[in-house]
């Protein structure tokens, strides 16, 4: 068997991750800006060094958050009308304290919540996941679901390559300005729908062939156990979860 | 007592004109190597899923008739129980990976997975299935990733690690080179041997007149031939049903035609050919 997912995070039991994930996401929802950027981002980036691929996590992670934190960043600035203290000003543009604030509160949710997601998933392999929900009692017409739409996203891009190509040589016009692009593109839509459709239903077949829905309590190649260092970091990240709400509730109330 | 029964049997496309399989009637017993030959769209991959369960209830249709696995309704059987007596190869590799395993051999393991085996047998079964259809070196990749006759490969190791009592073949070597070909025939040498059921559809004849038991032969909807492979490989008539003789048969008929040799039999196999050509002189 092939182990793709390196470092220390990915012997982790994935249900262990799961947890944290909820509650990093939970604590970062209760508590503002400063608990986000200052204690969770610095800290699923420490964890990410143990991922066994740092500077991939850290590729994505910029790659899919820069431009969009930066643009939410920017328009809560601009936007702010309070009468806080104003910190810059240049012609039209005027950066007041208060919407510095408001952007940090509002970016730093989505930031700790992309961060721990992409960590989960640069440690943890989703058929790992499935597995380990299963071993909870979840359904494996759940868990093959999800996976296999996973798995479909790049299929289908594949698919409509070939679609693209078959045109192409049949004549199509596929490549050149945005037109022509947009033009080649909605007449292959298709027979890409419907080609992915008859997939299904061969998929399935191929399932029963394959002992799918047998009625017997199925196994798994791969072996997932959670550890006891699993249950002491959930049961340590669920403890740690419940006083820091506890914390932000008690400031809340006095 | 036949492993599988077919009584009657009748089956009609939802949509279709005409019924493609009329009163078809057969029975195999446990251990026998049963080959179906026909011309291309007569209904032997339709006669197949009838078999595996999978008509009427994945290609729905109007049918008629009785398909027993081991005296048992296959119609009171659930879909996913048949899967513990019948295996089944499909003619497109393609589509009959599981779409959620990442390399070869969790996608050959699947199977196992389903079927609750001890991961450690599953480990020790997948193992001997990779070398034995010479899949070994292929473990680590993925099974979207391969070509058609890797993936024929893949698809029947999936299916024969699951160790049915009856095997479906259809067409197991239509993407396979000779080497490839001769391999996947050596497998179902093998699983002769072990008195596994098989049913085999081929066009290979010269093939299937090696080391098949009994020939089914399909034409215009009907089973028009039911015999021993030699009989029904030595008989001229089945060129008329659009289907061929294997080479050795054709190079006697031929002979015997010229008036160049005569033949007790004609043979249908090399050795069979060997045989009767000994000691003929130049």
């Amino acid at each position: 068997m092939l182990d793709r997912k390196k470092g220390p995070l990915s012997k982790l039991y994935p249900l262990t991750k799961l947890v944290f994930l909820f509650c990093a996401i939970i604590l970062a929802i209760v508590y503002d800006w400063k608990f986000g950027y200052l204690v969770m981002v610095p800290l699923t980036l420490v964890l990410a060094l143990f991922s066994g691929n740092f500077i991939g996590f850290i590729k994505k992670f910029i790659g899919a958050l820069l431009l969009f934190v930066i643009f939410v960043f920017l328009f809560k600035i601009m936007l702010d009308k309070s009468d806080s203290q104003i910190l810059f000003q240049w012609q039209f543009v005027i950066i007041r304290i208060q919407g510095l604030i408001d952007g940090l509160n509002q970016t730093s949710v989505l930031v700790v919540m992309a961060a721990v997601v992409l960590l989960f998933f640069e440690t943890t392999e989703v058929e790992d996941l499935m597995i380990s929900l299963q071993q909870r009692k979840v359904s494996h017409v759940v868990s093959y679901i999800v996976l296999s739409t996973l798995q479909m996203i790049p299929d289908m891009v594949k698919r409509s390559k070939v679609i693209m190509q078959a045109q192409q040589a049949r004549g199509i016009e596929t490549e050149g300005n945005m037109y022509l692009r947009v033009r080649a593109f909605f007449p292959s839509l298709g027979p890409l729908i419907i080609s992915s459709i008859s997939e299904l239903e061969e998929r399935a077949i191929t399932l029963e062939v394959r002992g799918f829905s047998a009625s017997i309590e199925k196994t798994f190649l791969k072996d997932i156990q959670s550890r006891a260092i699993d249950r002491i970091l959930s049961i340590g990240f669920i403890l740690i979860s419940i006083a820091l709400l506890g914390w932000r509730i008690y400031l809340w109330l006095f | 007592m036949a492993v599988l029964e077919l009584k009657d049997v009748s089956f009609k496309y939802q949509l279709a004109k005409e019924t493609i399989l009329e009163n078809i009637s057969f029975s195999i017993e446990k251990g026998e190597f049963v080959a179906l030959v026909g011309r291309n769209g007569v209904g032997k991959t339709t006669l197949c899923s009838i078999m595996r369960g999978l008509i009427p209830t994945f290609h729905t249709g109007t049918m008629n008739g009785q398909v027993l696995l081991n005296g048992m309704d296959i119609s009171d059987m659930s879909i996913g129980d048949i899967a513990l007596h019948i295996g089944f190869v499909f003619q497109n590799p393609f589509v009959q990976v599981s779409g959620v395993k990442q390399t070869v051999f969790e996608e050959v393991a699947y199977g196992l997975e389903n079927l609750g085996v001890e991961r450690s047998e599953i480990i020790r079964r997948v193992e001997e299935m990779l070398i034995q259809l010479n899949i070994d070196h292929l473990r680590t990749k993925h099974p979207m990733q391969l070509s058609g006759g890797q993936s024929q490969r893949v698809a029947l190791a999936s299916v024969l690690v699951m160790d049915p009592e009856i095997l479906i073949i259809d067409e197991p070597t239509s993407q396979l080179d000779p080497q490839g070909t001769e391999e996947v025939f050596e497998t179902i040498r093998l699983l002769k041997e072990r008195k596994k059921t098989i049913i085999l559809v081929e066009h290979k004849v010269d093939w299937v007149a090696e080391y098949a038991d009994r020939i089914l032969v399909i034409h215009d909807k009907h089973i028009v031939k039911d015999a021993r492979a030699n009989e029904v490989f030595s008989d001229p008539m089945l060129l008329e049903t659009g289907n061929n003789l294997p080479q050795v048969a054709l190079l006697a008929l031929k002979l015997r035609e010229l008036g160049e040799a005569s033949f007790d039999n004609i043979p249908t196999t090399l050795d069979d050919a060997v045989e009767q050509l000994k000691g003929r002189g130049e």
